[in-house]
């Protein structure tokens, strides 16, 4: 098994995840690489993929899983070859099991807007409510919900909002947090999103993916 | 457009990866090549990213030094009208390069209920719709594809048609455009010398000699190896490979038969070639071996045998579309999952599929369906037409009969268990320019409900499902295909009045059609009754190389159902053998008197 770190940029933040999981499998296919395949009628290559990004944010921590006995490196160099505008692996490990979907825990997202600084002290308020209310999609539609324990931490870094929120069961996304960001400091629609970073919890304690599994990237 | 109102624009419509360009295998764009060409196709991105004809001529033209070409596809309506709210122009996707600021703009035509999208796509490019209102600074929009065979519909919104095979004729073109920019020709200048290109109609210039282009030799024509592959699921998600362009056929409803004569294949070399180069450069897990009836193949089994090895290593499947019920070698590569076979049969008796050529029997059918069922199928969709000429109730009540025959044979050799599910789709006849049924009518709509009524009924009667269309689209096909110059008015009235996407069901509104004829005063019934033999056609003017009295000698026959057989026996004298030597020496020629592919 190899674990890839990849990114989700320029034109491919559009790609919906079902034709990111479609266009990865034809990457593999162009850069003839040997993966395993289903069995069954319509063999299909056994790419196992993280939680879906919203349509529309760019990631530069996306993860993917490829049974494969290939090296690493010669995976990643491959692949980079026949990848579109945008999906670019940054590095990639021997693993185990297929599981850092399972077990990514959270994720660290950075808002970014020019020439408008946001303040610690704000930042530090909404850590403190005790409940934090925002209206979220769910599959009956638009409601409210507080989502005070889906926010790890929340942090100023050089002007923009670091914000660390819960993936998997504990999922809040990053574009409806954000709407609620630039509500607070009202900074209209023209913001940007960026994932950065993505944890694992395991053992009790929060981890970097990367550290975790000894992902290095270039 | 700044990159702001760009993402913002995106982030306001469905599927915005209909529109951010990007798509692996794009060219880079040749930001100061002299001829600015806009390949556009009037229907949504997932329906013209489908469409071989456009990747052939962005190859074609991309590979040139001079030239610079783009795509614009539809765009749905939640984008088009955010392009009105900010009043911004159709751009092309892959520079966003706004549609009124290129030097010629293509359209591919390939269905009649494309029309109006066409002026839809031109009004939000912010080109002027009416041919006659461009001037100097104005692109040269041009239409190619089947449906311009008879381009008369269309005159007055376009400047210059390209008909028949586009890969010389766009070349030629593009190297006229620029010779005559460089000298410093004017817009006028152009379009007089482009009209004296093989294929070329320009309205403008006049309506003679106008011959339909056909390269003489498929296996040298380009091919493009590495098309752009689609940000999201195309209609065809799959690489498509043509094999050999043209039919032998000489189904006597069917345009493509006619208009894409001779028959020009490409060697098995050259498509195992190219079988691996898009495996290599698109990745996709299906790769269809493309034509108008790829089991007429003559070296389909050395094909398969050398290509199924290279697409098993890289789990590629091999699919054939087109498949007729009496070719059977589908099971070659369909030894994967037994799933439905599609036949054709077209007609219910024998005496109607002889009135149109379908030169099958129900022996054939039979044969087929027994193999098909000892293999294990166990569902069967079968394709029928609706109102063709002669055609009787007892024609349409076989159908129904030949269904249940079916039936009877499913429990007579099925090795799989439980019942045989069997589908009859019939669409309705349309006549089309340039085939024996030319001059044939269309029956009215409510004896088109009539007879699916009736077939609805029968089948009913013996659980077999139907499907079919409703009647009001295929009246507009036959109105548009056979149509003059009378039909540009009420093309811009219907556009006018909101008609676009006529192809999609929730789209088209017929009432608005109606509407527009009556306000322009011109009567469908005009177009659908039946043309007399010795009346100037409208499309009369255009040479396909199929002759007149070629087709109407089949017209003859048919009415006597007289079959004729396959040219690849022996030449039947279609007008090809006078009318285009150089194809029917390189194509016809080698097969005549060649055996002919083994029957089912």
């Amino acid at each position: 098994m190899i674990l890839c770190k990849f990114t989700k940029a320029d034109s491919a933040v559009y790609l919906p995840h079902l034709d990111l999981l479609r266009e990865m499998g034809r990457a593999v296919r162009r850069a003839n690489l040997s993966v395993r395949f289903s069995e069954g009628f319509n063999p299909h290559v056994l790419l196992f993929f993280s939680q879906p990004l919203p349509l529309g944010l760019a990631s530069v921590a996306e993860y993917f899983c490829a049974d494969s006995e290939e090296d690493p490196k010669k995976f990643m160099d491959g692949l980079n070859e026949k990848l579109p505008r945008g999906v670019r692996i940054l590095g990639a490990v021997k693993c185990e099991k297929a599981e850092v979907h399972a077990l990514t825990s959270h994720a660290a997202y950075r808002y970014k807007k020019s020439a408008v600084a946001p303040v610690q002290a704000q930042l530090d308020d909404i850590m403190s409510r005790i409940i934090v209310e925002i209206p979220v999609k769910t599959k009956k539609g638009q409601t409210v919900a507080d989502v005070k324990p889906r926010i790890h931490s929340l942090k100023e870094e050089n002007g923009d909002i670091v914000a660390v929120l819960g993936c998997g069961k504990q999922n809040l996304r990053a574009d409806s947090f954000g709407k609620f960001l630039a509500q607070t400091f009202c900074w209209g629609e023209d913001y940007d999103i960026l994932k950065e970073r993505a944890f694992v919890c395991a053992d009790g304690s929060v981890k970097d993916v990367d550290a975790f599994y000894g992902l290095e990237t270039e | 457009m700044t990159e702001k109102q760009f993402k913002k624009i995106l982030s306001r419509v469905d599927k915005p990866s209909r529109y951010c360009g990007g798509e692996l295998n794009t060219p880079k764009m040749k930001a100061d090549a002299p001829l600015k060409y806009l390949l556009c196709f009037p229907d949504v991105y997932e329906v013209a990213m489908s469409n071989l004809g456009i990747k052939i001529l962005y190859g074609i033209l991309n590979n040139r030094e001079d030239t610079v070409c783009e795509t614009a596809y539809a765009p749905w309506e939640d984008m088009a009208q955010i392009l009105r709210e900010e009043d911004l122009p159709l751009f092309s996707s892959e520079t966003r390069r706004p549609m009124c600021d290129f030097d010629m703009i293509g359209f591919s035509m390939q269905y009649e209920l494309s029309y109006t999208t066409v002026l839809y796509m031109l009004r939000l490019g912010k080109v002027k719709l009416l041919a006659e209102d461009r001037g100097e600074n104005d692109p040269v929009v041009m239409a190619g594809g089947p449906c311009v065979v008879n381009p008369l519909p269309l005159v007055d919104f376009i400047d210059l048609f390209s008909i028949g095979d586009g890969e010389q004729t766009l070349d030629e073109l593009a190297a006229l455009y620029n010779e005559n920019k460089k000298a410093g020709g004017t817009r006028g200048d152009f379009l007089r010398k482009a009209a004296k290109i093989d294929g070329v109609y320009v309205p403008s210039v006049g309506k003679e000699n106008v011959r339909r282009a056909v390269i003489a030799d498929l296996d040298s024509a380009y091919f493009p190896t590495a098309p752009q592959v689609p940000n999201i699921e195309a209609v065809h998600n799959r690489a498509v490979l043509e094999i050999f362009r043209g039919c032998t056929r000489g189904c006597r409803f069917c345009q493509a038969g006619m208009i894409y004569r001779p028959v020009r294949e490409r060697s098995v070399e050259t498509i195992v070639g190219y079988a691996e180069e898009l495996i290599d450069n698109c990745g996709f897990d299906e790769i269809s071996l493309s034509s108008l009836s790829t089991c007429d193949y003559p070296d389909l089994r050395p094909l398969l045998q050398k290509l199924k090895p290279i697409t098993d290593a890289r789990k590629v499947t091999i699919a054939l579309p087109s498949t007729r019920v009496d070719s059977f070698e589908a099971e070659f590569v369909e030894q994967s999952r037994k799933g439905s076979l599609t036949f054709a049969p077209e007609a219910g008796t024998q005496r109607l599929r002889d009135v149109i050529n379908k030169n099958i029997t129900e022996d054939d059918i039979f044969t087929c369906m027994r193999r098909a069922f000892e293999k294990g199928y166990s569902s069967v969709k079968l394709y029928f037409m609706i109102g063709l000429p002669t055609e009787t109730d007892e024609d349409l009540l076989a159908i129904a009969d030949l269904a249940a025959r079916i039936k009877q044979v499913y429990r007579e050799c099925a090795t799989g268990k439980g019942y045989v599910n069997i589908t009859v789709s019939a669409s309705t006849f349309v006549p089309k320019p340039f085939t024996p049924f030319q001059w044939d009518a269309q029956i009215g709509k409510s004896e088109i409900r009539r007879r699916q009524d009736l077939l609805k009924s029968a089948l009913s009667k013996i659980r077999v499902n139907f499907n079919y269309h409703g009647s009001d689209s295929s009246v507009l096909e036959a109105v548009f295909a056979r149509g003059d110059e009378r039909l540009g008015q009420v093309i811009l009235k219907a556009s006018e009045k909101g008609c676009v996407f006529d192809s999609w069901g929730e789209y088209f509104d017929f009432e608005k059609w109606r509407a527009a004829f009556d306000e322009c005063g011109v009567k469908i019934e005009d177009y659908t009754r039946e043309f007399a033999e010795d009346e100037i056609l409208p499309w009369s003017f255009v040479d396909v190389g199929v002759t007149q009295s070629y087709l109407k000698e089949e017209r003859a026959k048919s009415r006597r159902a007289e079959t004729t057989p396959d040219c690849r026996g022996n030449c039947r004298k279609c007008g090809l053998q006078e009318n285009r030597k150089q194809a029917f020496k390189n194509s016809c020629a080698k097969h005549i008197k060649r055996e002919l592919p083994r029957k089912g």
